[in-house]
């Protein structure tokens, strides 16, 4: 019996800013991806919405054509966030297409086990401040990306007992904000270290797992991942505790 | 006579400080919808704006407050001919949110975008439901975080003639409430103590007048007034800033003075400097904006000028004079039909660029 035809793949935007070089890939129903980067967070000029434009028009389509977009919500640069968040909640209510939150942590795992091709475990150190640090560990499975653990802010150096059985047997994902002594004290239980390096691509790839696994959310739930409370508020308590 | 207006029909985002507002304009000058979601219940506790939180909440609200003023309005976005937003001055934070939604929408929608200025367009909210009014006009801003003057030869044709060198008057009068103890946000709270009480503005507080042909404005000098004459003198003891005594010190009575006071120098000023702007352009309109235009001395003293002068006064309705996106739509239809429109390369801006 012939395999009924499969449905061809969404038009698909997704949107990754969360570092100061942000990108956008742009999948279309032909199975092509189109990906394009940009300074972001600059002060004189915005370059999300028309590098959205471009691409699209590279594409051949109308935007109207949007089917889903997947924004890469952080934890991150505020400003970047901040404009691509509020950007697909516009694009959403201008096009009616689907919205999917992809943790930045996520779409950095999926450009390393791509890049890497390797198919173990990473955990990815960010928003570090002081001694702690926001961190999430994900392996790589035939299904694609599992978190077994909710992803969360742990005091990193020293490094509790905790934190040493999420770096168990993980590459350690981590910028050059990680406090001074995690990766040297985390040595003996991880497989190693690299920087982290989202794309645009790769948050379309983790936009369609996070798609299949927990469906899009309304435009109202939308929203970055904030690791804390606004620093004002914390030194406010401070003050007055 | 006036003339009549181009049809149009705009979808405005504001969200330059602690308000998320959305309205539709129609013909620059008929509002159809103004929805104003106001964030002072997360700022109260801090007795300020924390832009963290007004950014963060202008997420939140930027998308159902939109949805708002389109069914307000009865209207859905294929009716809209443009899409405008607040794109300076303001906390940049706040400011990005407005703006890229508006940006986005625009473009999905196949419509042009306009980024205009939100303390000029707080000029051009006198003339929301009202007939055109005769240039040339003076135009005072009045908020909390600006007080400007400027010199208008049409909508859309400015000069800057003054502005505060430090704090501005609405974040005076805020800063004064304060020191009184009344809650935030404290200046339309300063204003009815004062109104409400009757009481005479028997303090004698420096009303500053800079240069005597000076355009700009001081209100750090009064402010200091305001405190010792709250506080007492202060004086040094172990290092510290002692004070002779607190707000809570005072009685009713000389609370309301004080108030009154306040009011009476802050207003002299506003109105010193507005009468020579007037007397060196030769204006034949006064228009008023901000959210200090509320306060009811403010508003009795610029009616009795434009009376003794002759001339013509556009303040906007109370509803106009706070923080809102209708004065932005009004703004945007003057630069829409002039051809006008912004590259989505438009970012926020925390400042002016208008100069003198």
């Amino acid at each position: 019996m012939p395999e009924p035809p499969s449905e061809p793949p969404l038009v698909h935007l997704a949107i990754e800013t969360s570092q100061r070089e942000g990108g956008i890939a742009l999948q279309l129903d032909d199975g092509r991806v189109l990906e394009r980067t940009f300074p972001c967070g600059g002060r004189e000029t915005d370059l999300l919405v028309p590098s959205i434009d471009a691409l699209v028009e590279e594409g051949g389509i109308a935007p109207s054509r949007l089917e889903l977009v997947s924004v890469s919500i952080g934890p991150g640069s505020f400003t970047g966030l901040r404009i691509a968040v509020s950007t697909a909640k516009a694009l959403a209510r201008g096009t009616g297409c689907a919205l999917v939150p992809v943790p930045s942590a996520w779409v950095v795992a999926e450009r390393w086990f791509h890049d890497s091709g390797d198919r173990g475990s990473v955990l990815v150190a960010s928003a570090a401040k002081g001694t702690a640090c926001w961190l999430t560990r994900l392996d790589r499975s035939d299904d694609g990306l599992v978190q077994a653990r909710p992803a969360g802010l742990f005091t990193v150096q020293p490094p509790t007992e905790e934190v040493m059985t999420l770096c168990d047997g993980a590459w350690i994902l981590a910028d050059d904000h990680a406090p001074e002594g995690f990766l040297e004290a985390c040595s003996g239980h991880s497989r190693g270290h690299d920087q982290p390096g989202p794309s645009a691509r790769a948050c379309l790839a983790a936009g369609q797992q996070v798609l299949a696994r927990t469906g899009p959310v309304p435009a109202a739930r939308l929203e970055p991942l904030y690791p804390r409370e606004p620093e004002a508020v914390t030194l406010w308590r401070k003050r007055h505790s | 006579m006036n003339e009549p207006r181009q049809p149009t029909c705009i979808l405005a985002i504001e969200s330059s400080c602690d308000e998320t507002a959305a309205a539709v304009v129609r013909d620059g000058r008929r509002v159809a919808s103004n929805v104003i979601a106001s964030q002072h219940e997360l700022h109260e506790e801090y007795g300020g704006v924390v832009p963290e939180i007004a950014s963060r909440a202008h997420l939140e609200r930027i998308g159902p407050i939109v949805d708002r003023a389109l069914l307000e309005a009865g209207i859905d976005l294929e009716d809209l001919d443009a899409v405008a937003a607040g794109v300076r001055p303001g906390l940049i934070g706040s400011l990005l949110v407005g703006v890229s939604f508006a940006k986005a929408l625009a473009w999905s929608r196949g419509l042009p975008f306009l980024g205009v200025d939100h303390v000029e367009s707080h000029l051009l909210a006198g003339l929301i439901d009202r007939p055109e009014v005769a240039w040339p006009a003076v135009g005072l801003v009045v908020s909390g975080g600006h007080t400007c003057l400027y010199e208008l030869s049409g909508p859309l044709d400015l000069r800057l003639l003054g502005a505060t060198i430090d704090d501005a008057a609405g974040e005076a009068f805020d800063k004064a409430a304060t020191m009184l103890g009344l809650p935030y946000p404290g200046g339309p709270e300063l204003d009815r103590l004062a109104e409400d009480s009757g009481a005479e503005p028997e303090v004698e507080l420096p009303i500053s007048l800079m240069r005597r042909d000076s355009l700009d404005f001081s209100f750090s000098g009064v402010k200091t007034a305001m405190l010792y004459a709250i506080r007492g003198t202060p004086r040094r003891e172990g290092g510290r800033t002692v004070f002779e005594r607190s707000a809570e010190d005072l009685a009713p009575k000389q609370r309301a003075v004080l108030a009154a006071s306040f009011r009476h120098a802050v207003v002299a000023a506003l109105v010193r400097k507005t009468t020579l702007a007037l007397e060196a352009t030769g204006a034949r309109t006064l228009l008023a904006g901000g959210g200090v235009v509320a306060n009811r001395l403010l508003r009795r003293e610029l009616e009795a000028l434009a009376v003794a002068r002759g001339l013509e006064l556009r303040m906007p309705a109370m509803a106009y004079c706070m923080d809102n996106a209708a004065m932005l739509g009004v703004t945007a239809h003057e630069r829409l039909v002039r051809g006008q429109r912004d590259p989505l390369e438009t970012t926020a801006s925390p400042t002016t660029r208008r100069g003198r």
